[in-house]
C-alpha cells in the first residue's frame, strides 16, 4: 500500500469510526456455527501427548493387558479395525440415506426433530439474564451498560473481518 | 402370588439340574460360580417370586449397554452393572500412559484431562479407541468367553459399524451368540414387564450424552413415523457450562472432566424459569440460588463440592479456587427444554413429546400420554421429571391422564431391561449364534438386528394417487427392497430387467400414443384398470386381459407386455409381503414385540 497524504492526515476518531463497521449476516452466522462446533467438540485443548517423542520406554496398549485368554492367532490390533473402517460420519450418513431412499424405509435423517415454533428468548451474552438490547455492531445481546462495556471490550466482533 | 411348596421344590430341582449341567458342560464358568449362591439370597423377595414364576434360569448372559460416554456392563446374574467411562483418557501429569475406562480412578491429577471418545454423534466411528476399551473391559471387568451377549446399539446404527462389531465379537472374541438391540427397546421392555405389567403404548425418552431421542411404542413396536431425535445431550450441556464459566469467571476450557462434575453437582431443572431468573438477579440473602463451588486442586481436594453456608472463610484462607454459580445452575439444563436459547433451531424435549403424540394414531394418544419413561443421564437433573410433567400437562388436553415415570436409576434402566430380557426363555430365539454368523455373514445379522429395515415409510403415508407411473414405481421399488436387503449387495436380477423392460415398453407406449389417439385412450383405460386392480391378486389382472382383445393388434401386443410385467411384479411383490423371504422364514420378527410379559 502506498502512503498517500490522505492516509497520513485526518483525525483518528474518524478512522476509528470507519473501522467500526457493522458485521454482516454471513459472519454472524459463521460465528454462531463456530460456537456450536465448540459445543460439539470432545476437547477444547490439544492432545497433551501430541508433542511426545516416542521412545521404547512408552508402553504400548497391549503390554498392560497381559491376561489374554484368547488365541493369539485371532487377535487383531485396534488399528486394523480403524483401517478397515476408514469412514467419516457424514459418509456413513450419506450411504444410509441412499439405502433408505432405495428401500423406502425410515432413516437417521427422518428422525431429526422439527424446528421450534416458539419465539426465541433472548439472553445477555455477558451475564446470562434476559436482555432487551442488541449490539449494533455484531448483533449479540446485552442487558445493561455495564454488560455493554464488557461486551465491547471482549467478545464484540467490531474488529473482526 | 402364592406358590405351593411342590412348585417351589420343582423349580429348585430344575435350577439345580441346569446348574449342574452347566458345570459339567463348561468348566471355565466354575471360577465365577461362587457368586451365584450369595446372589440368590441377596435378591429381594419380590424378585424371587418373579423368578419362581418364570421358572427359567437360563445361562448367564453378558449385558453390555455401550453408551457414548459410559458403558454399563454386567452379567444377567448381577444386581447392578458396572458403570465405567467408555473412553481413553490422557493427562498432562502422567505422560507415559493412557487411562482406559475406569483406570482413571488410579490417576491423581485429573486436571486437563484429554478425552478420546469412540463415538461421534452417538455412533461408534473410532475403532482404535473402542477396541482397546472393550479389550480392557472383557479382560479385567467382565470375562466374555463362551457367553451369549446382549448389546445395545443406537437407532439406525449404520451397516459398516455393525459389520465391524460382528467381526470383533464373533471372530476375535469368539463369543457363542449375540443379540443387539436399541437401548430404548430395553427400557420399554423393562417398563412394560416390571413396572406396568401390561402391553400398553408408551413413549421412551432417552436423554443421553450425544442426543435425546423420543420414541413411541404402540403395541410393543416402535412407531417410526413419530420417533424423533434432538441433537442435544449431556456433552453439549457440559461444554456450554464450560464456555460460560470461562467467559464470566475462570478459564476452565480444558477442564471438561471437572466441569462435568460441577454440572452434576449443582445444576437443576427449574420449575419456573422466569421466577428463578428474578431470584437469581437479586442481591444478598434474597438470592437463594447462588452457590459457591470449591474446585478440586487434586492435592487436598480430590473432588469439588458445593460450599455450605457459614464456612466461607476456610476455603478462602486455604487459597482454593471457588466458582460462583448463579443463573448458570438452571439455564444450562434449560437448553434441553429450549434449544433455541443457544440458537439451535430445534424443538425442546416437551414440545418434541407433544409433537410425537400428535403424529401417532388418534386412539393411542391418551395411552401414550399415560406412559412416558425418562431414561438417560440427563434425567438425573433434580426437577427434571417434575418439569417434563408440568409442561406436558399444560400442553395436553385436560381430561387425559399424564404420567411421567422416572426409574430409580435412569442410567442403568436399559441395562436392567437387558437383564430381564435375559431371563426370558424367548431370548434363545433372538440370539444369533456364531455358526449362523459364519454361515450367513454380516448381512444376516444386519437384517436381524435392524428393525428399522422393516419400517415401511409408505405404510404411514396417505395412499398415493393411483396414477400409473407412481404405482409401477412403488411396486418396483418394493421389489428392490427384498433383494437388496437379503443379500446386502445390489444384484442385477429379475427386478432390474423388469425395470428396463418396462421402461422400454412405456417408451413404446408413448410413441404409440403420439401416433394414434384412439389407441392411447384404450391403453389408458387398461392402465387404469390395472392400477385399480393393484390391490387384488394378480390372477384377476391376467383374467381381465382377454377382454381387451377387440382392440388393434399393435396396442394389444403392448398391453400384453405391460400387463405381463405387472403381473410378474405383483407376484413378486405379493411373495415379499405375504411370506417372509426364505432365509428368514424360520424367524419371527415380531417376537420381541409380542413377548412383552
Amino acid at each position: 500500500m502506498t502512503i498517500s497524504k490522505l492516509t497520513l492526515r485526518g483525525s483518528t476518531r474518524l478512522k476509528e469510526n470507519e473501522k467500526r463497521r457493522i458485521v454482516d449476516e454471513t459472519s454472524r452466522k459463521r460465528r454462531h456455527r463456530k460456537m456450536l462446533e465448540t459445543l460439539e467438540a470432545d476437547n477444547y485443548h490439544e492432545d497433551p501427548h501430541a508433542d511426545l517423542v516416542m521412545s521404547k520406554k512408552i508402553p504400548k496398549f497391549d503390554e498392560n493387558l497381559e491376561t489374554r485368554t484368547r488365541s493369539k492367532r485371532k487377535e487383531k490390533s485396534a488399528d486394523y479395525y480403524q483401517m478397515k473402517f476408514r469412514k467419516h460420519f457424514l459418509q456413513l450418513l450419506e450411504e444410509d440415506r441412499v439405502e433408505a431412499e432405495v428401500t423406502r424405509r425410515y432413516s437417521y435423517m427422518d428422525m431429526a426433530s422439527e424446528d421450534t415454533t416458539m419465539p426465541y428468548r433472548h439472553f445477555c451474552a455477558v451475564c446470562g439474564f434476559f436482555s432487551p438490547y442488541v449490539c449494533l455492531t455484531c448483533g449479540m445481546r446485552y442487558c445493561t451498560i455495564r454488560c455493554m462495556d464488557t461486551h465491547m471490550d471482549t467478545r464484540c466482533l467490531k474488529w473482526a473481518a | 402370588m402364592s406358590t405351593s411348596k411342590d412348585e417351589d421344590v420343582g423349580a429348585f430341582i430344575e435350577k439345580r439340574l441346569k446348574l449342574d449341567q452347566r458345570v459339567y458342560g463348561n468348566r471355565r464358568i466354575e471360577k465365577t460360580r461362587h457368586r451365584r449362591p450369595s446372589n440368590i439370597e441377596n435378591v429381594p423377595t419380590t424378585l424371587k417370586v418373579n423368578k419362581n414364576k418364570d421358572k427359567y434360569v437360563g445361562p448367564p448372559i453378558l449385558i453390555l449397554d455401550n453408551g457414548a460416554y459410559t458403558t454399563k456392563i454386567g452379567m444377567s446374574t448381577d444386581d447392578a452393572p458396572t458403570i465405567l467411562p467408555n473412553c481413553i483418557m490422557k493427562v498432562k501429569s502422567e505422560r507415559k500412559r493412557f487411562f482406559v475406562g475406569n483406570q482413571i480412578e488410579e490417576c491423581r491429577d485429573l486436571s486437563g484431562l484429554y478425552y478420546l471418545l469412540p463415538c461421534e454423534k452417538g455412533y461408534t466411528v473410532r475403532w482404535n479407541v473402542q477396541k482397546p476399551v472393550w479389550d480392557y473391559i472383557f479382560n479385567n471387568i467382565c470375562p466374555i468367553e463362551d457367553k451369549p451377549i446382549i448389546m445395545t446399539q443406537p437407532m439406525f446404527n449404520f451397516k459398516p459399524i455393525q459389520e465391524i462389531t460382528d467381526e470383533i465379537f464373533f471372530e476375535e472374541y469368539e463369543i457363542k451368540s449375540m443379540f443387539r438391540i436399541n437401548p430404548n427397546d430395553l427400557a420399554k421392555y423393562e417398563y412394560l414387564n416390571n413396572v406396568v405389567g401390561r402391553n400398553v403404548p408408551c413413549i421412551v425418552v432417552d436423554s443421553g450424552f450425544s442426543f435425546t431421542t423420543v420414541v413411541p411404542y404402540i403395541g410393543g413396536k416402535k412407531y417410526y413415523k413419530a420417533a424423533r431425535r434432538i441433537n442435544l445431550g449431556g456433552k453439549m450441556l457440559t461444554n456450554y457450562l464450560k464456555d460460560i464459566i470461562s467467559y464470566r469467571q475462570l478459564h476452565v476450557m480444558d477442564e471438561t472432566y471437572v466441569i462435568n462434575q460441577v454440572k452434576e453437582d449443582t445444576c437443576y431443572v427449574t420449575p419456573n424459569f422466569k421466577e428463578d431468573m428474578r431470584i437469581a438477579s437479586s442481591y444478598g440473602s434474597a438470592n437463594t440460588i447462588i452457590k459457591s463451588y470449591v474446585l478440586p486442586d487434586f492435592n487436598n481436594i480430590r473432588r469439588g463440592y458445593v460450599q455450605q453456608l457459614g464456612e466461607n472463610t476456610d476455603e478462602i484462607a486455604e487459597g482454593c479456587q471457588i466458582l460462583r454459580l448463579n443463573n448458570e445452575r438452571f439455564t444450562v439444563p434449560e437448553l434441553l427444554f429450549h434449544p433455541s436459547d443457544i440458537g439451535i433451531e430445534s424443538v425442546g424435549i416437551v414440545e418434541c413429546i407433544v409433537k410425537c403424540i400428535q403424529l401417532c394414531p388418534l386412539k393411542d394418544r391418551p395411552g401414550l400420554a399415560k406412559n412416558i419413561v425418562l431414561i438417560g443421564g440427563n434425567a438425573n437433573f433434580p426437577g427434571f421429571r417434575e418439569r417434563v410433567y408440568a409442561d406436558l400437562r399444560s400442553y395436553l388436553p385436560d381430561h387425559w391422564t399424564v404420567n411421567v415415570y422416572k426409574p430409580e436409576n435412569p442410567i442403568t434402566f436399559a441395562w436392567q431391561g437387558g437383564k430381564s430380557l435375559a431371563s426370558n426363555p424367548k431370548i434363545k430365539s433372538l440370539l444369533i449364534t456364531k455358526e449362523q454368523y459364519e454361515e450367513r455373514g454380516s448381512a444376516y445379522t444386519y437384517e436381524r438386528f435392524s428393525d428399522w429395515l422393516r419400517s415401511d415409510r409408505q405404510l404411514h403415508q396417505e395412499e398415493p394417487k393411483s396414477t400409473n407411473t407412481v404405482a409401477t414405481n412403488s411396486v418396483l421399488q418394493s421389489g428392490h427392497f427384498s433383494r437388496f436387503d437379503l443379500f446386502g449387495k445390489h444384484e442385477l436380477e429379475t427386478e432390474e430387467l423388469c425395470d428396463t423392460d418396462d421402461n422400454s415398453a412405456s417408451d413404446k407406449l408413448s410413441k404409440e400414443s403420439n401416433g394414434d389417439v384412439k389407441s392411447d385412450s384404450s391403453i389408458d383405460a387398461v392402465k387404469e384398470k390395472d392400477s385399480e386392480n393393484n390391490d387384488n391378486s394378480p390372477e384377476t389382472t391376467l383374467e381381465a386381459q382377454p377382454e381387451d382383445t377387440g382392440e388393434s393388434s399393435n396396442t394389444n401386443k403392448i398391453n400384453d407386455k405391460v400387463s405381463k410385467h405387472k403381473a410378474f411384479i405383483k407376484i413378486d411383490n405379493k411373495d415379499v409381503r405375504s411370506s417372509e423371504p426364505n432365509v428368514f422364514a424360520s424367524y419371527d420378527f415380531n417376537l420381541l414385540c409380542n413377548s412383552f410379559i
